[in-house]
């Protein structure tokens, strides 16, 4: 990859859950992450409740410290910076929430809250800052005189503007969107998804966008990364990835999403069982054999390890030779 | 329609917000026959699971009010029933299941003993009898280790588990009519999937009907025979969900199809609804669309179009077609 942005080399977060009064477990909820991220493109990470996307993004933006591994922004290790360094990093990189109504301090106007980041980063004098929030508050679609307002006065959409007006505040290079529109109508959603690419085109934003939907991740993204009890499963081009995905899980998730031509619509043959079983006992072997339609004897034995199975797709699968892209 | 099960005939739901009405529910028409599948469709604010919840007579009043309709079901209206026989076709006749199976359920009690009293209040089965039919129940859910389910809380099932749980108390009397509101929403896509089937498998064993209310288009593609869209408390257009999928005729319909993602991710851009839904408040004698609508005509300001049948069984509100 040309120009690496971030690059994330054996990230692990485990959280220890105290149970009863000795005994003490791990939630794997991150579990050995590589990922390199190029300047200017979206990486997708999808997968269900609990594997671990939300988690990584926050070890990815330095906010959570990983059990091992490191981070690393533009050779900077996020983890370790100190002092004036680690306050580059905190404008060089940036995040939006899935919940427009937690994210924002009610207690607050809505122009306090796009102005914080520059006051806390001291860009500007104070009437450059008003200017500055004026200029955000158009860049996301949003009126001026709307400052005084509160919170509690907009709608999820706008919120979700006004979150976004505040992670570009900073000029950040990198911004973490995680499920940015999974709590919006879809006629919203459309509008916030075009606005982030509109930001990204005329800001060079890197994005890395956390979503649960495969129908957003294609339309948004140029990579994507499959998670799955913690581990990333598949990562690839977009298109290679849902044209011809590598791993049995991939498969299933692609399968499982709802049509919209009730004329292609068949008998519903549910493409999983069961949940995702728990991430603080994950099965041993593969993570995803005791749901898997093809597992066999190794899979239950052996973890298989993420490897290349054709350009710039990678998967974790014994079986992929044997059954082909799906 | 003569053979429908359920008739809904200009309901009428106001809320008293502050110091002025809302009119939640305006005269919405519908009707559901036997075994079929029909989906009542919105954003939020539309005024869909209002509409649902006025159907069992669940709406909170006050600040709700059944401003005035039918809703049809047996030949007799609920909305002017006697409470206790409103029980008694709860449950029996219709029943629901909602987004969030975690506040349905009661924290403090184990599934066995909430499915057991469901079984007492309606079919009168106590002991072994309760116990024995709970157990049927859950495996006609599928759920696996249905036995050891019985002694579990509510927080030690996934979110899947949990709704399969209200789904085996919602077809224990074997209603005519299951709502579903919302009843997918909340779980991963995998498991939405699995709750889908297993709706659609119940509904062949038992004949009922289902009204599935959603904002979720693809859900709608993929299980419903006839969609309802509803738009500021009214129905915009109704129709068999094929002929809505390729021929919608409702700027609105037309509208929230070109906004969802495709899953080919041939579409570089969406298409966005301008606005919002209650952004600009309409006057009385508007179509309520018409401010956001691409479409617009002088006649939507000055007069609000009704639902009429455009073509057979395809019916819209909207001046374009006549």
């Amino acid at each position: 990859m040309g120009d690496v942005l971030l690059r994330a080399e054996g990230v692990t977060k485990h959280f220890p859950i105290r149970e009863h009064l000795l005994g003490r477990r791990l939630l794997r909820a991150v579990d050995g992450v590589d990922l390199e991220l190029a300047r200017g493109e979206t990486l997708g990470i999808v997968g269900e409740s609990g594997c671990g996307k939300s988690t990584l993004g926050f070890v990815l933006l330095g906010l959570l410290p990983p059990t091992a591994g490191r981070v690393t922004f533009l050779g900077r290790d996020v983890h370790r910076a100190a002092g004036r360094e680690l306050k580059r990093l905190r404008r060089d990189l940036q995040v939006v929430f899935q919940d427009p109504y937690g994210s924002l301090n009610p207690r607050m106007t809505v122009g306090e809250i796009v102005e914080r980041p520059l006051i806390v980063h001291r860009l500007g004098s104070a009437a450059e800052r008003r200017l500055q929030v004026a200029e955000l508050f158009r860049a996301v679609g949003l009126r001026p005189e709307m400052v005084s307002r509160y919170p509690h006065e907009f709608s999820g959409g706008q919120r979700q503007r006004i979150a976004l007006a505040r992670a570009i505040a900073t000029s950040p290079k990198l911004v973490v969107a995680d499920e940015p529109t999974s709590a919006l109508d879809v006629s919203v959603q459309a509008k916030i998804l075009n606005l982030l690419k509109d930001l990204q085109a005329s800001l060079g934003l890197t994005y890395v966008f956390i979503s649960h939907d495969m129908r957003v991740i294609r339309h948004m993204c140029d990579r994507v990364a499959v998670m799955y009890l913690g581990k990333i499963v598949e990562i690839s081009g977009k298109d290679a990835l849902f044209d011809g995905p590598r791993h049995p899980y991939t498969r299933a998730l692609l399968a499982d999403v709802p049509g919209l031509d009730p004329r292609q619509r068949r008998r519903r043959q549910p493409a999983l069982e069961g949940d995702p079983p728990s991430p603080m006992q994950p099965p041993a072997g593969c993570r995803f054999h005791p749901r898997c339609p093809f597992a066999q004897e190794v899979c239950r034995a052996t973890e298989p390890a993420l490897r290349p199975l054709g350009p710039a797709h990678l998967a974790a699968c014994h079986l992929a030779e044997t059954l082909g892209p799906g | 329609m003569t053979d429908a099960v359920l008739s809904v005939r200009n309901l009428q739901v106001q809320f008293a917000a502050d110091d002025r009405v809302v009119r939640a529910v305006d005269g919405v028409n519908l009707d559901i026959v036997r075994g079929e599948t029909v989906g009542l469709v919105g954003e939020t604010g539309s005024g869909k699971s209002v509409t649902a919840l006025s159907i069992l007579g669940l709406i909170p009043s006050p600040p709700g009010r059944i401003g005035g309709g039918e809703v049809l079901f047996g030949g007799r209206n609920l909305l002017t029933m006697p409470a206790r026989e409103l029980r008694r076709i709860r449950g029996a006749g219709i029943s629901m299941i909602f987004q969030e199976p975690m506040t349905s359920l009661d924290p403090s009690f184990p599934i066995g003993s909430q499915l057991r009293e469901t079984l007492a209040v309606h079919l009168g089965l106590r002991g072994r009898d309760a116990t024995r039919e709970a157990l049927q129940l859950l495996d006609r859910v599928r759920m696996p280790h249905a036995a050891r389910v019985l002694r579990q809380y509510p927080f030690e099932l996934s979110g899947g588990m949990r709704q399969r749980v209200m789904i085996a108390m919602a077809i224990s009397c074997h209603p005519t009519l299951l709502i579903a509101d919302e009843a997918t929403t909340a779980l991963d896509v995998s498991v939405q999937a699995q709750v889908l089937s297993l709706l659609e498998e119940l509904q062949e064993q038992l004949g009922m009907s289902i009204l599935l209310i959603t904002h979720d288009l693809g859900v709608v593609a993929e299980t419903c025979d006839r969609v309802y869209i509803m738009y500021a408390g009214r129905i915009v257009e109704s129709a068999p969900v094929d002929v809505l999928f390729h021929e919608p005729l409702h700027p609105y319909t037309q509208g929230l199809l070109a906004a969802i993602p495709s899953a080919q991710g041939d579409r570089p851009r969406l298409e966005a609804i301008p606005g919002e839904l209650g952004a600009v408040p309409s006057g009385p004698g508007e179509c309520l669309f018409a401010s956001r609508c691409p479409r617009v005509m002088p006649r939507c300001r000055s007069e609000v179009p009704l639902v009429r049948e455009v073509r057979p069984d395809h019916n819209a509100a909207c001046f374009l077609y006549g």
